[in-house]
């Protein structure tokens, strides 16, 4: 994470119409959704690309994209709430609204974040567990902290 | 009546039958049923395989020697052989006449024997029609393509066919042999053909392809050997799927038993653990429900409470930015790029003479462009995803709790289900049913299901690893055979053979199952319209064709069902396979009550003339079969009724 820097010109930029992930990411999205004794198992691929994010965000960091480009979903799919989350992960990334104005670059880091995310969230299911309720405990108690309130 | 029927059936010095008898059976209006009374042994069967022996040259319905079966009998009349010197011959016959109300085919087969000095040595004629145009008679080349349009040797067991024997068919393996006979009459035969010649191809393209040199042919053989061991894994996991199934019948075989013994203590267990099994389900299901809403509040909750402190910042930025005045208020920017061409401002001053007011404005229109508009509406929005996700939150909470509350209460059941179960086992009972070693049983028995289902789980896992080697494979070994142009054309056809023999597995899918779908609702009718119970029953036929029958208060009672049930369940299956054959054959059935006991075969003699009522239907019926009373609720529909008499070895077809 970076701090403030007032120097930071951002460019106008566009993000390009899809979310791409590379190959190992591609297979990471597939088996999370397409096993049945996965966590995700049914879940939309754009839904679990914000639940990576997230993941990422928060337990695993950034990773560069790999070989590979894949075509995950493509960006208007995505909802207004969806959107502002990767509007404020980016600026919180850059401690910079200025950022938004740079929509490669929030999108550039979304994707890195949810690259790392996919990868633990992998790790987590082919890890002996029941990572259904981790993942919830996690959910909750990350909550429970900020909104205070009990289970 | 516009079904085949059998007209008549002679017989010429056929087994018991002397000389030529002639039994007409015609049926009328509403009389659509034959009946043909005999004493055990006085050959009702043998009028069954007259008509087999006619069409296809085959005696299918043998009877214990005890029973005056067959082998007591040679193929010409015994009395008529005894006329011989050794070494002669004697010739008899079987006729039939089939038409819908008039005679229209007659097919006719002799048959020889030769007196020697050990006995009797016979032998079977070929098959001969005649068939009617307009008004004359003429001898038909290829009778065995009339015979196959009117009931093709696959399908005539399911028309031809001994009622005693009927409840054998739903024993043990039941599946299989349901499934088969699903397949004798779906008309499928076309499709088949068509992917035999497909896989024909394909294997001759292969074959040639194997010819490749280099690396091609490298791969081919890889390819071929995963293939070749894929489709082990499948014929594997197909022979699991069916013990598990014949398993899973077993222990409801022995459930019934359980809760049949004469203890009402285990009575009491058995249905205490119907419930208990029962509540297992429903927990089961509840907790999967709860983990799927779960998932899916998961899934909203998650990127929002993961960048709570994300949303936080950003949110107090947009406030710190509105509050410095860099963040505008909420003015469109086309409104501020109107009042610069307008040349005046919101507040009246003259843009054009005022340029301070002007790059003012100006200023402002750029910093809109800056900040972009739409952030004034996240700083809006912000705040409702930070609710929304407390709400999301609240609700995983609230399913937890209630997974929780089930996942307990279904380690309860657990623990009580062991309980029982080892209770059972320790039961010693000088009664009928042993229940120890039932219990046993069960037990070894489902611990043989838990690790059949492990190793299907397994198998599915070799055959998804293997399936994806052999995409891989297949790609590698289609790009490199096409970088020489000769092989081109032969990975073109390659490509047509494969593609078409997927689109006819799926239709040949599809068909099944309608097929299957239509076998249910007409066993389901059947057994209804049979059965002597007050009670309904629903048949289901299962994906994997197993067969259910439920009472009223859902159980299954298909591992529970007395012989006579079992019978009148594969009458109505035979029944149901009839009807969706296409084939308007008449049906014959030897012994059709003879596992019935007297209160269930007056019941089913009450319902049988509302039974096919659009088909000719013989019974071949014993004297006890065809008792006073099964007369009696028969008459008004039976057409022809004859008593098999038996004397001296000979028997003689009087009609009564």
């Amino acid at each position: 994470m970076s701090d403030t820097d007032p120097d930071v010109e951002y460019e106008d930029t566009d993000a390009g119409r899809d979310v791409i992930v590379d190959d190992q990411a591609r297979e990471y999205y597939d088996t999370l959704v397409e096993e049945e004794d996965s966590p995700f198992y049914g879940v939309q691929r754009i839904d679990l690309f914000m639940f990576a994010l997230g993941y990422g965000k928060k337990r695993a960091g950034q990773v560069t994209q790999g070989s590979g480009r894949n075509a995950l979903f493509n960006r208007p799919s995505l909802s207004e709430q969806q959107e502002w989350i990767i509007k404020s992960v980016a600026t919180y990334e850059e401690r910079d609204p200025q950022v938004l104005r740079d929509e490669k670059q929030v999108y550039q880091i979304a994707q890195e974040y949810a690259r790392g995310g996919i990868e633990e969230l992998h790790n987590l299911y082919i890890r002996p567990g029941d990572s259904f309720s981790e993942l919830t405990t996690d959910l909750v108690q990350l909550g429970q902290d900020f909104y205070d309130f009990e289970e | 009546m516009t079904n085949l029927q059998f007209l008549s059936i002679t017989l010429n010095d056929y087994r018991q039958y002397k000389g030529e008898q002639k039994i007409d059976l015609q049926i009328r209006n509403d009389r659509h049923i034959n009946v043909i009374e005999g004493q055990n042994g006085a050959g009702k069967s043998n009028i069954l395989n007259s008509i087999t022996l006619c069409f296809y040259g085959t005696e299918e319905h043998l009877k214990d020697e005890k029973e005056g079966g067959l082998e007591t009998f040679p193929l010409v009349n015994r009395d008529r052989l005894e006329e011989l010197d050794e070494d002669e011959t004697a010739k008899g016959y079987v006729e039939i006449e089939l038409g819908e109300n008039e005679p229209e085919y007659v097919f006719k087969r002799e048959f020889t024997t030769v007196k020697t000095s050990s006995g009797f040595s016979s032998t079977i004629g070929d098959l001969r029609l005649q068939r009617r145009v307009n008004r004359d008679w003429k001898p038909v080349d290829n009778p065995h393509t009339y015979l196959n349009e009117i009931l093709p040797t696959r399908v005539h067991e399911y028309f031809l066919f001994d009622g005693e024997r009927l409840h054998e068919f739903f024993e043990e393996g039941y599946p299989e042999r349901v499934q088969t006979a699903i397949l004798d009459v779906s008309h499928i035969e076309l499709l088949n053909r068509s992917l035999d010649h497909l896989e024909k191809m394909d294997t001759e393209i292969g074959r040639k392809a194997s010819n490749f040199e280099g690396e091609a042919k490298r791969l081919k053989n890889q390819l071929d050997e995963k293939k070749q061991e894929r489709e082990q894994k499948k014929e594997r996991k197909q022979e699991l799927e069916a013990n598990i199934a014949e398993a899973e019948s077993k222990i409801t075989g022995i459930d019934n038993k359980l809760r049949d013994s004469s203890d009402a203590a285990v009575r009491e267990k058995q249905e205490r653990r119907k419930y208990l099994n029962d509540r297992l389900d429903q927990l089961e299901d509840e907790i999967d429900n709860l983990k799927e809403e779960t998932t899916e509040e998961m899934v909203q909750a998650a990127p929002i409470i993961y960048n709570l402190k994300a949303l936080e910042y950003t949110h107090e930025q947009f406030a710190e930015l509105a509050q410095t005045g860099q963040l505008p208020p909420k003015i469109q920017d086309w409104f501020v790029q109107e009042l610069l061409e307008k040349g005046e401002c919101i507040c009246g001053a003259n843009l054009d003479s005022d340029e301070k007011k002007r790059q003012h404005l100006a200023e402002l229109e750029q910093e809109m462009s800056l900040v972009m508009q739409e952030n004034l509406e996240g700083k809006a929005e912000i705040p409702r995803i930070i609710d929304d996700g407390q709400d999301s939150l609240r609700r995983i909470i609230e399913n937890r709790r209630k997974i929780s509350e089930r996942q307990t209460e279904l380690d309860n059941v657990d623990v009580e289900l062991r309980d029982i179960s080892n209770e059972l086992k320790n039961y010693d009972l000088p009664e009928d049913v042993d229940v120890s070693s039932l219990e046993s049983q069960r037990s070894e028995i489902e611990d043989r299901i838990t690790e059949m289902s492990q190793e299907i789980g397994r198998v599915d896992q070799q055959i998804e690893t293997l399936t994806e080697k052999i995409d891989d494979l297949d790609e590698e070994w289609r790009d490199e055979a096409a970088k020489e142009d000769k092989h081109r054309r032969l990975m073109k056809k390659l490509d047509f053979v494969e593609e078409a023999s997927e689109e006819i597995s799926e239709i040949k899918q599809t068909i099944l199952a309608q097929i299957r779908e239509n076998t249910e609702e007409n066993m389901n009718q059947y057994f209804n319209d049979l059965i002597w119970k007050d009670e309904d029953y629903t048949v289901e036929l299962g994906e994997n064709y197993t067969v259910s029958v439920y009472g009223k208060h859902g159980d299954n009672k298909i591992g529970s069902l007395s012989a006579g049930e079992k019978q009148v369940l594969a009458l109505s299956f035979m029944s149901a396979l009839t009807k969706i054959s296409g084939f308007n054959a008449p049906i014959v059935i030897d012994t059709p009550l003879g596992r019935i006991s007297s209160k269930p075969k007056k019941r089913i003699a009450q319902n049988l003339p509302t039974y096919l009522k659009d088909t000719q239907i013989t019974f071949l019926m014993t004297d006890e079969e065809y008792t006073d009373d099964v007369r009696a609720r028969l008459q008004n529909s039976v057409a022809n009724e004859y008593q098999l008499e038996y004397l001296n070895e000979v028997t003689e077809v009087k009609k009564v």
